[in-house]
């Protein structure tokens, strides 16, 4: 199993990862609840297939990401949530995006305004 | 919307088992919510779209959710580390098997299978002129050897000497060579700096040149860098009649190796000679050259017998040929220890597995295929291998980095490249990795022979812990054991034969006393010391000068210690030719007294037998019995033949017998005992061994010798001195060795074999302790029980035995050459040994069954 356990090295996150990580983030939940959470937060952007949603859950998993919720294993419905290292990731990812947002912002804006 | 499930569900199984197992049922329910979201055609379209996303990403699933082959071996290494006590022991014992297995392989390389580091090696023979009887041939320095050109492209000859070296920095005696111009090319010798000889510098009369070693440079000239064209003077042995000088032409290259170590000086051999060494033209195979030399020599020498053969044989094989039954000895010893440590694992991984059927039952229950399983357990076998490998190579690496020059000591033989030669190559990897795989090979296969077979109810029910060993793991179990026993007994064998043979060695009564004599060699210089008289005055002076610092006894002889002296055709007087053959050598007066050699009849050599007086000899008890049978030999006179490349018409010397000494031995070995001693006053050599018996001033006597030689002739360079038993004891140290090595390989297998049969049993026993709880409670009788064990034992013990001994007779058959008074098939010794190990086997089996018979039939139905 390859646990990087660097946050920078899964950076940059693909959308519907991020979109995963970030719905975690506020509340663990199953696959399909999860879907359906990304799909209203991206007004419908974003809107994976059950395959492409379950290969991604599978690589999240893999690295580390996220995990299963331990009580939920009884359960006939698999509840994840955020691990740690998925925490970390997600707060590396918005820290790059806020990098990138300044200084789209600094290149889009005028000098005059911004004085 | 149920073509759908059901085209979906058909879909699911592009996703991993496992991944399907836990996630298909939901992914299931989610892409029919998400089907039904959608209506009319738009329903259509997403139901294909879902199936088709799931196909398309099924792959990255399957990429994310492989076995990978880390995470196989980290849970291999956890399964083992949790079982602390047979990790340590298996990777001890393979680890110590494996670091022995790679240190012989590279022994074995470094001696037999590369060759001889020259380049083309293969195509250098040693030649052989030799007769039955030991005689040379004369006169083959007179052919015209230039005839077999098309056969022989480089003929090498050699004749070593001592080069004394004079002047400063100091008096040096440097060990030499006088070499063909076929020498440098035919061994592909060529000089760090300078030239190698020319044409020129062969013909008689050119002035005297040398190439001289690396070492000799940096020593003696400073590594000058204008060394080529300086000179130096020394006298040499073979010719003391003056001293020469010398003009260096080259330095020897610093990593040259020779077949023997005169390689401080080499230069031009201009004597006519023969070679006894040939680099033959490539596709020259050694038969034909052989049939090329011996009608030469046929051509040449009228009166030879008819039958005779010149032989031609692989420098390599004629260099190895004394070690390479020692060799082969320890590698066969080594493979079995090798075997000996396999079967012990693979019994305790047996044992092992079995106590783990349950966990095995348990994953095949969750869904682990046949293959994943044995993949697991491979991975197992994988690490153990893997960690062995990795310590044997270590740890022989270490040991031949260290104790290289050691074992060439040992062996007798200086390892071919020299002692950096001896170490871890390609060859040597590639053996380490096969031995490894076969460790893994062996490790695997009993781990799947008991895992593999795991019955899942059994195991879950925890019959197995109650059930007797099933009969395909008590076959295996026997096997192991049988193998194990086999090859200990083997190597027992073995070992008893060499401790026998090396006991003879060291009983062989050599004739003569080494405790506390020092052997050292002069070289007189011929300018100084030119005639007998004045060598004599140098050597009355050192006896009195030794005498006066405490020596008990000082004497000299023409021969080195402990070597055959050179022997000469020898009759008795009147006789018409010669009757035998003896070794001749001059020694002094205190020679026999110095030794301890007793003399049976006359006396020793005195004052009275100097330059002038009558030649007189001692005799040797055996030559004394063979020349003068039932008659008393004082008196008589016996007639030595003139040396060979003496004038033809030089008449032979005659000698009154004075003494019959006791014989003496120059090796364990030697049965010729005929020997003949001659006056040191009326020989002496220039180049004379002084030995002295230092009695309590053995502590001293080094310095004494010195400082004495030095008093008398403060030029003369004096060899290092040695002990005359330290020389003794290197003769014996090759058959010691041996005898160490397999006796250290003998017990310790032994002990692994006594531990894995007790182990085999006392698992058998604790396996089938409630059937023997049964078995006591309904009134089985307690001795019958132990027979039950006892017999099982010792069939297994029987059949290793029976083996063992077959491989213990094919064992003495290899160590045959080297085994001295000893029949390399020893019923004797085969019994003997097979008797005890017999005996240890059967207590080892006897311990566990008692426990077996004392099983408390309450307690043992109530734990299972």
């Amino acid at each position: 199993m390859a646990v990087v356990s660097s946050a920078d090295a899964f950076l940059p996150l693909t959308h519907l990862l991020y979109a995963v990580l970030l719905s975690l983030a506020e509340a663990p939940d199953h696959p399909y609840g999860l879907v359906k959470r990304i799909r209203a937060r991206s007004e419908g952007r974003i809107d994976p297939g059950t395959g492409s949603f379950y290969s991604v859950l599978a690589q999240a998993e893999r690295q580390g990401l996220i995990r299963e919720r331990a009580s939920a294993a009884e359960s006939r419905r698999h509840v994840y949530e955020l691990a740690p290292l998925g925490r970390r990731v997600l707060a590396a990812e918005a820290e790059r995006l806020a990098q990138q947002l300044e200084a789209t912002r600094a290149a889009l804006i005028p000098e005059k305004k911004r004085s | 919307m149920k073509t759908f499930h059901r085209l979906f569900r058909v879909a699911l199984r592009v996703w991993p088992r496992r991944f399907r197992a836990q996630h298909g049922p939901q992914a299931l329910r989610m892409a029919s919510r998400r089907v039904r979201e959608e209506t009319g055609p738009r329903r259509v379209v997403r139901a294909a779209g879902e199936i088709v996303d799931l196909v398309w990403n099924a792959p990255r699933i399957r990429w994310d959710m492989r076995d990978t082959v880390t995470a196989d071996l980290r849970f291999a290494w956890r399964s083992l580390a949790r079982t602390r006590g047979f990790l340590v022991a298996a990777i001890t014992t393979l680890g110590a098997a494996m670091a022995l297995c790679v240190a012989v392989t590279a022994l074995v390389n470094a001696y037999l299978v590369k060759g001889l580091p020259y380049p083309e090696s293969d195509r250098l023979y040693t030649l052989r002129f030799g007769q039955p009887g030991g005689r040379f041939l004369q006169g083959l320095e007179t052919l015209d050897w230039r005839t077999l050109d098309d056969v022989i492209e480089q003929p090498i000859a050699w004749d070593l000497d001592l080069f004394n070296l004079r002047g400063a920095p100091y008096p040096e005696a440097a060990q030499g060579t006088w070499v063909t111009s076929g020498f440098m090319e035919g061994f592909g010798v060529r000089p760090a700096i300078g030239r190698g000889f020319s044409t020129a510098d062969f013909a008689t009369g050119a002035p005297a040149v040398a190439l001289i070693s690396h070492r000799l440079w940096r020593t003696r000239f400073g590594g000058a860098a204008d060394i080529v064209g300086r000179q130096f003077e020394a006298h040499v042995n073979d010719r003391p009649n003056e001293a020469q000088t010398f003009t260096v032409v080259g330095v020897l290259p610093r990593d040259l190796w020779h077949l023997n170590v005169f390689t401080e000086v080499m230069a031009p051999l201009r004597a006519p000679s023969h070679p006894y060494m040939a680099r033959l033209r490539r596709g020259v195979t050694p038969e034909a050259a052989a049939q090329r030399i011996t009608a030469l020599v046929r051509s040449g020498t009228p009166n030879i017998p008819g039958d005779w053969q010149a032989g031609v044989e692989s420098a390599h094989a004629d260099y190895v040929r004394q070690i390479r039954p020692l060799l082969t000895a320890m590698a066969i010893a080594t493979a079995l220890v090798m075997l000996i440590a396999c079967a012990n694992v693979a019994v305790s991984f047996t044992v092992r597995a079995t106590h783990r059927q349950r966990e095995t039952a348990v994953r095949k229950a969750l869904g682990a295929s046949a293959g994943r399983i044995v993949r697991a357990l491979a991975a197992e076998a994988l690490v153990l291998g893997a960690a062995a490998t990795a310590i044997g190579l270590v740890v022989a690496h270490l040991v031949l980095r260290s104790s290289g020059p050691l074992l060439e000591r040992f062996l007798g033989r200086t390892v071919p490249g020299g002692a950096a030669a001896l170490r871890i190559d390609g060859m040597t990897l590639v053996a380490a990795l096969a031995a490894g795989l076969f460790v893994v090979a062996v490790c695997c296969a009993a781990q799947l022979w008991t895992t593999g077979k795991a019955s899942l109810t059994l195991a879950l029910t925890g019959g197995q812990k109650g059930a007797s060993t099933e009969p395909g793991q008590r076959r295996a179990h026997a096997a192991l054991i049988a193998v194990e026993v086999a090859a200990s007994l083997t190597l027992l064998v073995g070992a008893a034969l060499t401790i026998q043979s090396a006991l003879r060695i060291l009983h062989v009564p050599m004739g003569l006393e080494t405790r506390d004599v020092v052997v050292s060699r002069l070289n007189l210089s011929q300018q100084k010391y030119p005639n007998a008289a004045s060598r004599n005055a140098f050597f009355d002076r050192v006896v009195a000068g030794a005498h006066a610092s405490g020596a008990q006894q000082v004497a000299f002889a023409s021969s080195w210690p402990l070597q055959a002296p050179p022997p000469r055709d020898l009759g008795r007087d009147g006789d018409a030719g010669f009757s035998t053959r003896g070794g001749v050598m001059a020694v002094s007066e205190e020679f026999f007294a110095t030794l301890r050699i007793p003399l049976d009849d006359g006396r020793g050599f005195d004052a009275r037998d100097g330059v002038g007086a009558e030649r007189v000899a001692v005799v040797s008890r055996t030559l004394a019995s063979r020349l003068w049978p039932g008659g008393r030999a004082i008196g008589q006179r016996v007639r030595m033949a003139p040396q060979q490349g003496a004038a033809a018409n030089q008449p032979p010397s005659s000698f009154v017998v004075i003494g019959v000494a006791g014989d003496v031995r120059d090796n364990h070995a030697d049965i010729d005992l005929g020997d003949m001693y001659v006056s040191f006053q009326q020989y002496p050599s220039p180049g004379p061994f002084v030995y002295v018996r230092a009695g309590e001033a053995i502590g001293r006597i080094e310095r004494d010798l010195r400082n004495v030689v030095a008093a008398v002739d403060a030029d003369m360079a004096i060899g290092a001195p040695r002990l005359l038993s330290d020389i003794l004891g290197q003769q014996r140290a090759a058959p010691q060795f041996l005898t160490t090595i397999l006796v250290i390989f003998a017990v310790l297998s032994a002990l692994l074999a006594l531990v894995g049969v007790y182990g085999v049993i006392a698992f058998t026993v604790r396996q089938r302790e409630r059937e023997i709880a049964v078995r006591v409670a309904i009134g089985a009788d307690r001795g019958r029980i132990v027979r039950l064990f006892l017999g099982h034992g010792a069939r297994v013990l029987g059949i290793g035995i029976l083996a063992g001994m077959a491989g213990a007779v094919l064992l003495g058959r290899v160590l045959e050459t080297q085994l001295f008074n000893v029949s390399a098939v020893n019923p004797l010794a085969i019994g003997a040994v097979a008797l005890c190990f017999g005996a240890c086997g059967l207590a080892a089996v006897a311990w566990p069954a008692f426990t077996a018979a004392a099983v408390d039939p309450a307690s043992a139905l109530k734990d299972s």
